[in-house]
């Protein structure tokens, strides 16, 4: 489903034959809100990605995530450059890839009071804590420049008309319409009992509900939290018949 | 077909054995606030100080080689000295030689750095360049300079001296016969209680100490009865028990530590973290690390066989 489908198909169940300017203009706001409920609640495999295009600098022991670039999820833009879930960093010392173990900035001022000496990731260790949604800091102090390599969860940027194609209009479609629903409804009030449509966001809610619950069954099975990967039922005991599975 | 790793140094940075002993009372490493930091760094020392109280750990015995002086009985030793193990005299230094006036050559003119009433005298190769001329105060006698033999130059040679030379008998010393390491002896002093130390009428007699008291002050003494005399170059061998160094937790510093104890020292840490922030924790983690020390210090010993034998010699004279 892209933008004009979906555009159409929201003009059509909420009755916009005739779609006023307002309605028209408030669209693109309600699709992204729904957007970002709908990633808030489903993190799927797709956003997850790595991206190589940060550096350190020598003698600086913050990484400002903003300055990355490159990154896309199914080849779709992101709306911010720097991911919204911060999985994992690591530096490229050598040939190797030293992975940064996750402290607290507190740990991080005091284990290395000294932020002016400097030594490579990984010598003898390498802490690193996100001090905000977008700034790294590491320790040790890293002695020159070291390619870093982010690993997380980027945020798809909106579906729009400029941006018409995207992973969840493509994968979640059903879920994608009924998440922009709720918001429509809300927009138009509709969720009262006098009103002309009084169940439409009540129904549009269960919809949407049951779309994700489905989205999210999907999505374990994408990132093998399936029903597969469970442990073993514990071996019947003597005399009793084997575990079906 | 994969290998196995080249090396087998890894040692632990002490934050990382913080962090580690964190994660084992549950606490995660981006949880840590500074005052779980500040607790920490204190029990990472604790527990190091308990330890010290349990035995020798062999990785911490030292060996000092300690220089006497005659008339001198009390020798104040390093702080960081738990105790005294083995303690002997060596009454000759095989690194350093003794000669006399004839064997430099050149005219050179020996002289002590030292007034001439001592009877050693160490040169170093500042007193031997070749403009230096070593005026001394009055001529020393034979016998009562040592040096090392790298400050000699190639025409020096020197010959072995005696190991003990009375000074009323200077040796002779050939000038073309090079000079050969004198082989030490080494004669083990006995260790005596305050109580004994404070039984001997003069405690400033002087002769070959054979005895010794292990004053545990801070700093710790050791007390040397009868007192180094004259007769010979005095040096004492002592092996010692240290204190760990100080866990430091910044700046990746490497604890003080054996391999084989890590476990324990990492559960012990977070045994003594567990009764500050998780006491729920405490009675597995300390069940865990008695196990892990009882490993630990059955495998830190020496093997080799123990003879036990009564020892019918005075105890000291």
């Amino acid at each position: 489903m892209n933008w004009t489908e979906l555009v159409a198909a929201v003009e059509n169940y909420a009755v916009q034959d005739q779609p006023t300017a307002e309605f028209t203009a408030i669209l693109p706001v309600l699709i992204g809100q729904a957007e970002i409920r709908i990633h808030r609640e489903l993190v799927p495999a797709a956003a997850s990605g790595q991206n190589t295009s940060l550096m350190t600098v020598a003698g600086n022991r913050s990484i400002d995530m903003t300055a990355m670039s490159g990154q896309t999820v199914n080849g779709a833009p992101v709306k911010f450059s720097y991911p919204m879930i911060v999985e994992d960093v690591a530096a490229l010392v050598g040939t190797s890839w030293v992975q940064f173990a996750p402290t607290s900035l507190a740990f991080i001022d005091q284990i290395w009071p000294n932020s002016a000496v400097t030594a490579p990731p990984g010598t003898p260790f390498a802490y690193l804590n996100m001090a905000d949604n977008r700034t790294a800091v590491i320790a040790p102090t890293p002695d020159k420049a070291y390619a870093i390599r982010v690993t997380g969860v980027w945020r798809p940027a909106p579906i729009a008309i400029a941006n018409p194609v995207t992973w969840l209009g493509e994968t979640h479609p059903d879920l994608l319409l009924a998440g922009v629903m709720v918001e429509v409804a809300l927009w138009m009030r509709d969720t009262s009992s006098v009103a002309d449509q009084p169940q439409m966001a009540v129904t549009w809610s269960q919809i949407y509900d049951t779309a994700l619950r489905s989205a999210l069954q999907e999505e374990r099975f994408r990132q093998r939290e399936g029903p597969t990967l469970e442990a073993y039922p514990p071996p019947p005991g003597p005399g009793q018949p084997p575990a079906g599975r | 077909m994969s290998a196995s790793a080249a090396t087998a140094l890894w040692e632990p940075a002490v934050s990382d054995v913080l962090l580690d002993a964190y994660e084992r009372i549950g606490f995660r490493g981006n949880a840590l606030t500074t005052e779980h930091f500040t607790s920490g760094r204190r029990s990472l020392q604790f527990v190091l100080s308990a330890w010290a109280n349990r035995g020798i750990s062999l990785w911490k015995v030292v060996r000092t080689e300690l220089h006497l002086t005659q008339g001198i009985a009390d020798y104040p030793l390093d702080p960081a000295i738990i105790d005294l193990l083995d303690v002997y005299r060596r009454v000759v230094q095989p690194e350093f030689f003794v000669l006399d006036q004839s064997t430099l050559d050149d005219g050179a003119v020996l002289a002590a750095g030292k007034p001439p009433a001592e009877t050693d005298f160490v040169l170093d190769q500042s007193v031997l360049d070749g403009s230096d001329v070593l005026a001394a105060g009055s001529v020393p006698p034979p016998a009562e300079f040592m040096l090392d033999q790298s400050v000699l130059d190639g025409s020096d040679v020197l010959a072995p001296a005696a190991p003990a030379v009375p000074p009323d008998q200077p040796p002779v010393l050939p000038s073309d016969q090079p000079i050969a390491p004198i082989p030490p002896i080494d004669v083990i002093l006995y260790p005596i209680s305050r109580t004994e130390y404070a039984q001997i009428p003069n405690k400033t007699q002087q002769g070959q100490p054979s005895a010794f008291w292990f004053e545990r002050t801070k700093p710790p003494v050791l007390h040397l009865w009868p007192v180094p005399d004259a007769t010979l170059a005095w040096q004492l061998v002592l092996h010692h028990f240290d204190r760990f160094a100080d866990p430091d937790p910044t700046m990746g510093n490497i604890g003080d530590l054996q391999n084989r104890f890590y476990m324990a020292y990492v559960c012990e840490v977070a045994t003594d973290l567990a009764l500050k922030w998780a006491p729920e924790r405490m009675a597995a983690l300390a069940a865990a690390t008695k196990l892990y020390w009882m490993e630990a210090s059955e495998e830190d010993r020496e093997k080799a066989p123990m003879h036990i034998r009564p020892d019918f010699s005075a105890f000291f004279r």
